[in-house]
């Protein structure tokens, strides 16, 4: 195995392997921040279960502007959804809901 | 930068299969898919973003040597591929010992063709790589099938299921398991989208003899194991039981235990042998599995350690069957 190999767990552009999540019973969870970056929007159902989220992939983002990209457009190119985001019946800002 | 991840440690394997099939290079490989009109890498990075760039081409690799090979059925494209995969494997790496490549290959050729009637990723629900793994033949592999292949997740835990359930679009389908009978009973079933995906059936168990009987109910005669969360309160019993039951009954059943190999430690006392013992998980695996992958069911850098390519190894069944598929789809246009 070569030096160096567990730090592949983080992924192409590494950052870090640390989430924050909080979670009330009686609003549900609200994911802020996951291994791949920023959480902006959760999505979720008519039940208002969570059913995908929004997020801004950081440490590809930075790699971008260190290359020179301007940062909004670096920022946009790596904002990505999961789950069944498009299912939404609406979207929620997990910082501010 | 190097075309892909371990590349000097992989390329004189490669350039050895290459050859034998007349192809230029590696990267002549992707031209070959391309002028047939699809683009196996795009098919990988779709079923899991996270994985590295070796898996993308192991996979070009593969399409195109079946392509070579002018294969017609989507079976033989999936044992074309495992080559393809085989040739990525670090020379005297786990995976190199294991064949896992090949075993991957074989593994999609029996997804595709009729002998195979349900399929489960027998999961401790800890990861989404079991449902990425099983977009992928969902989505794909009943293109090609004459009977519609059952696709099923079965794991620890029923919130899990269904929140699994919810996020990906599948469904899910709650059980009451009777412990005075042995039956499990169906309670409710949730469809949570329409489409190919609310065809795969997530189940969460409450105990190893609820998981093996919904081995049964739905009648399982290939299965993969996850690796990581609970494979010993959870996925391997339930293989090794379901194995030792269908014995009995003179059933087929082909199990595959997708972790395991060096390193590959669950409690700190296999972790105290160090990174070049073979922990527990591949132990369990060794009992009850008819094949037997390496590195971890989810993670890609950890397969990669194996000597494979950087995916998971649920993700790969996927992987393996839409590939196939494309390529069966574009030698018969």
């Amino acid at each position: 195995m070569p030096v160096g190999a567990g730090l592949d767990d983080l992924g192409k552009g590494l950052r870090s392997q640390v989430g924050t999540l909080y979670s009330t019973k009686l609003k549900g969870p609200r994911y802020l921040e996951l291994a791949e970056g920023y959480v902006t929007k959760m999505a979720v159902d008519s039940e208002d279960r969570v059913i995908g989220y929004e997020v801004v992939h950081l440490g590809k983002a930075m790699e971008a502007i260190a290359n020179g990209m301007d940062a909004n457009e670096a920022i946009k190119k790596n904002t990505s959804t999961k789950g069944r985001y498009a299912d939404a019946a609406r979207y929620i800002d997990p910082r501010k809901e | 930068m190097a075309l892909f991840e371990g590349y000097e440690r992989r390329i004189d394997g490669i350039n050895e299969v290459c050859k034998k099939y007349g192809i230029a290079s590696i990267e002549a490989a992707a031209d070959i898919c391309k002028e047939k009109g699809f683009d196996p890498a795009a098919i990988v990075t779709d079923l899991q973003p996270i994985c590295f760039e070796n898996a993308k081409w192991a996979y070009t690799l593969g399409a195109a040597i079946a392509i070579k090979k002018g294969v017609k059925t989507a079976a033989d494209a999936a044992r074309a591929i495992g080559e393809g995969i085989q040739a990525f494997c670090v020379p005297g790496s786990v995976a190199d010992h294991r064949k896992v490549g090949l075993g991957h290959g074989n593994l999609a050729a029996m997804l595709l063709t009729e002998d195979a009637e349900c399929f489960a990723f027998l999961a401790g629900h800890e990861s989404f790589a079991a449902a990425e793994g099983a977009i992928g033949i969902a989505q794909t592999a009943n293109k090609v099938r004459k009977h519609p292949l059952r696709v099923i997740l079965n794991g620890l835990g029923k919130d899990a299921a269904q929140i699994i359930s919810r996020i990906n679009g599948f469904t899910y389908v709650q059980t009451q398991y009777d412990y005075k009978t042995g039956k499990v009973n169906v309670v409710k079933e949730v469809k949570y989208s329409d489409g190919p995906r609310a065809a795969v059936k997530c189940y969460g168990a409450d105990s190893v003899p609820e998981g093996v009987a919904i081995m049964h109910l739905e009648k399982v005669d290939i299965s993969i194991t996850g690796n990581s969360t609970n494979p010993t309160r959870f996925q391997h019993p339930v293989a090794g039981t379901y194995k030792k039951e269908c014995t009995e009954q003179g059933k087929k059943y082909f199990s595959v235990a997708s972790g395991g190999g060096t390193g590959r430690t669950l409690h700190p006392d296999n972790m105290a042998a160090g990174p070049a013992s073979y922990g527990m998980t591949d132990t369990l695996g060794r009992m009850h599995s008819d094949a037997q992958f390496a590195g971890s069911s989810s993670v890609p850098a950890h397969v990669d350690m194996m000597g494979l390519i950087g995916a998971g190894n649920n993700p790969m069944v996927g992987m393996s069957v839409a590939v196939a598929v494309a390529v069966a789809e574009a030698m018969n246009k």
